[in-house]
Parts: structure tokens; C-alpha cells; sequence
């Protein structure tokens, strides 16, 4: 439970990091968000998979 | 707009020279030729330094990433430079001749006075942001050096618009501001909006703790990249006691950092657009 809370707060932070970084190559605002939901969600993926990855090294290793 | 071309790239020897000559304010503009305002920037960054040095004074030390501590053995290149305010009390030594002076007249090795640093002062967070601004007002000083010697490089004259260093001082202080101010009002707004909720959630989460340069001076240097969310901290948070365990302070201290670090990309892409307009339009007028 404390897991999927975790990653309901990491969600929206991320994607508000990624709209920051992603507004540099844009000039609107609509244009920066549209620009930021594909990193957004490669990012996310690539964390989600990252955190899924050590879950199973501790269960093999550790627990 | 006239598209740019720099006319007379830097090489890298010239370039090493511009960023450690940035390292004393106002020498760049001196060497410019522009005297008054190289004196302006020397003495503003000093004023603002020892307004908040008379506050911290020795304090200074413990903020450091290298401490000068010397146990009462023999001194170390490394505890010798850090006694000068060196190698890191980031970001004051960009401001290094104010923060080398104030380091060797206060520096005392006895263990008395390495004592004396770990004791909190009066006033500490807000001299201690004093003393810190200086060093980002030093670092600005250096961008519009920087600005000024590019023009003066391609032959141009300023342009209309904003200067590229006051832009990336306005988003430090409030990021979205200058992208405002350039035209960019909407991506501006949606800037401000992003960077204010991650402050904000760090700061709610840590109960207001999270940004505490004597209590946590190393997480500090990442999170005063925001100086508008420092400044707050500095006058309404910080003085805070902490009487109870605080379950949210480490994310706090996580999300303030990411949020200055953000407002870092922020400041050099606020600098970036100010520059390529203002020089689009030196090209313009002098062609």
C-alpha cells in the first residue's frame, strides 16, 4: 500500500519536473505540455521498471 | 527577427579566462572598459556579503562543504583553503574576493573558536541568505559581463530588451518571471505553477522545516538555487524549533532541492531566450 502511495505522489512531481525541462525547446504553454506527456510516461516506465527490478533483487537476496 | 551568427566564436583559452575572471565581480567589465559599473558590481556584491557576514560571521564555516576543522593537528592544504572560505561555501565563493577577506579575518583554529561555528546566531538564516545572495548577485554580475563581451565581440551595439543577466536574476528569484517579461507569458505562468507546487509540497510534507541552512547546510546549497523560496524560508520558516520527529523531512528536503535544481534549468533557459532576442535585435539596428 505504502509502495503504490509512493508512486501516486511521484507521479504528478515528475511530470511537473518533466514539463519544466521539456518548456525549453517551446514557447507556449500548451506546446510545453503537449510536449511532456510522452517523456513523462517513458520516465515513469523506466522508474516503475527500475523499482520492480530491486523489488526482485531483495526478494532473491535479501529476504 | 535577423537571425544571428557569432561572428567571432570563443576559443577555449578565452573562454577559461572570461569564466575565472567571472570569479571576481565587476573585473570583466572593468577590463571592458566600463569602470563605473565594474566599481558597482565589486561594491554591491561586497555590501550585500558583509551585511549578512556581520550577522553570521564565523558561522560561515560550518556551512561549508569542506570544513576547516583541524582537530588540533597540523593544517592541510585542504583545511588551508577551506579556511579561506575555499573549496566550496557554495555559492559565496563565486563571490571570492568578499568571501576570501571575511574567511581569513574570522577564521580561528583553536578549538575554541571551531567551537564557536556549530553555536546558532541571531538572525543566522537571514544573514546567511544575505551572504549566499552576494555570491548569486556575483555570479549575475558575470552572465551580463559575459553578454557584454559577446556583443563586443560581433561589433554590435545593445539592443532593445531585456538584459540576458537580469533575466536569469528575476527567475531566480521568481522563475516564470523574465519568461514573462520576454513574451513567453503563458509558458512563464505554467513555469511558475510547476516549480511553486513541488516547493510548496516539499515544504507542507516537511511541516515547513525542509530549507534550514544551519540544519541541514549541504541539502541548502541545491535548494537556494530557488532564491525567492530561500528568502521566504530565510525570514518565515527557518527560525522554526524543531520539538518533534518530522516523518515527511526527507522528502521535504528532496522536492526543495529538485526545485532549485529545476529553477537552475529555469535561470539558464530564461538567460538563452534573452539573449537571442537581444541579439536579433542589435543585429537589426545594426544592419
Amino acid at each position: 500500500m505504502s509502495f503504490v502511495l509512493h508512486y501516486l505522489l511521484y507521479a504528478p512531481i515528475l511530470f511537473l519536473c518533466v514539463v519544466v525541462v521539456t518548456s525549453q525547446w517551446h514557447e507556449t504553454a500548451a506546446a510545453s505540455l503537449r510536449a511532456s506527456v510522452r517523456p513523462f510516461l517513458k520516465w515513469f516506465g523506466y522508474t516503475l521498471l527500475l523499482v520492480v527490478v530491486m523489488q526482485v533483487l531483495q526478494f532473491l537476496f535479501i529476504d | 527577427m535577423a537571425d544571428f551568427r557569432d561572428a567571432a566564436p570563443l576559443s577555449t583559452k578565452d573562454a577559461w579566462g572570461l569564466f575565472l575572471t567571472g570569479f571576481v565581480p565587476g573585473l570583466l567589465q572593468i577590463r571592458l572598459g566600463e569602470k563605473k559599473l565594474g566599481a558597482s558590481a565589486l561594491l554591491s556584491c561586497l555590501c550585500l556579503f558583509f551585511a549578512g557576514f556581520w550577522l553570521v560571521q564565523d558561522r560561515i564555516f560550518y556551512y561549508a562543504l569542506v570544513s576547516p576543522e583541524r582537530n588540533g593537528e597540523e593544517a592541510t592544504w585542504l583545511t588551508t583553503l577551506a579556511s579561506l572560505g575555499l573549496p566550496i561555501t557554495f555559492p559565496e565563493f563565486l563571490n571570492l574576493p568578499a568571501t576570501v577577506l571575511g574567511s581569513w579575518w574570522t577564521f580561528d583554529s583553536s578549538f575554541e573558536g571551531e567551537r564557536l561555528w556549530r553555536l546558532p546566531r541571531d538572525l543566522e538564516h537571514l544573514g546567511s541568505f544575505l551572504t549566499a545572495a552576494s555570491g548569486m548577485l556575483a555570479a549575475f554580475w558575470s552572465a551580463d559581463a559575459f553578454w557584454r563581451h559577446k556583443l563586443r565581440r560581433n561589433r554590435l551595439a545593445p539592443g532593445k530588451g531585456l538584459n540576458p543577466a537580469v533575466a536569469a536574476g528575476m527567475s531566480w528569484l521568481l522563475p516564470g518571471l523574465a519568461h514573462a517579461k520576454l513574451g513567453q507569458k503563458g509558458k512563464g505562468i505554467l513555469i511558475t505553477l510547476c516549480m511553486l507546487l513541488v516547493f510548496a509540497l516539499g515544504m507542507i510534507v516537511s511541516e515547513g522545516y525542509a530549507i534550514d541552512r544551519g540544519q541541514a547546510p549541504i541539502w541548502w546549497m541545491g535548494q537556494q538555487l530557488f532564491g525567492g523560496g530561500a528568502l521566504l524560508s530565510a525570514l518565515v520558516f527557518a527560525p522554526l524549533q524543531t520539538d518533534h520527529y518530522l516523518p515527511g523531512l526527507e522528502l521535504g528536503l528532496d522536492l526543495t532541492t529538485v526545485a532549485g535544481f529545476l529553477n537552475l534549468v529555469i535561470m539558464v533557459d530564461a538567460y538563452t531566450i534573452a539573449e537571442r532576442q537581444g541579439l536579433a535585435s542589435a543585429s537589426e539596428a545594426a544592419s
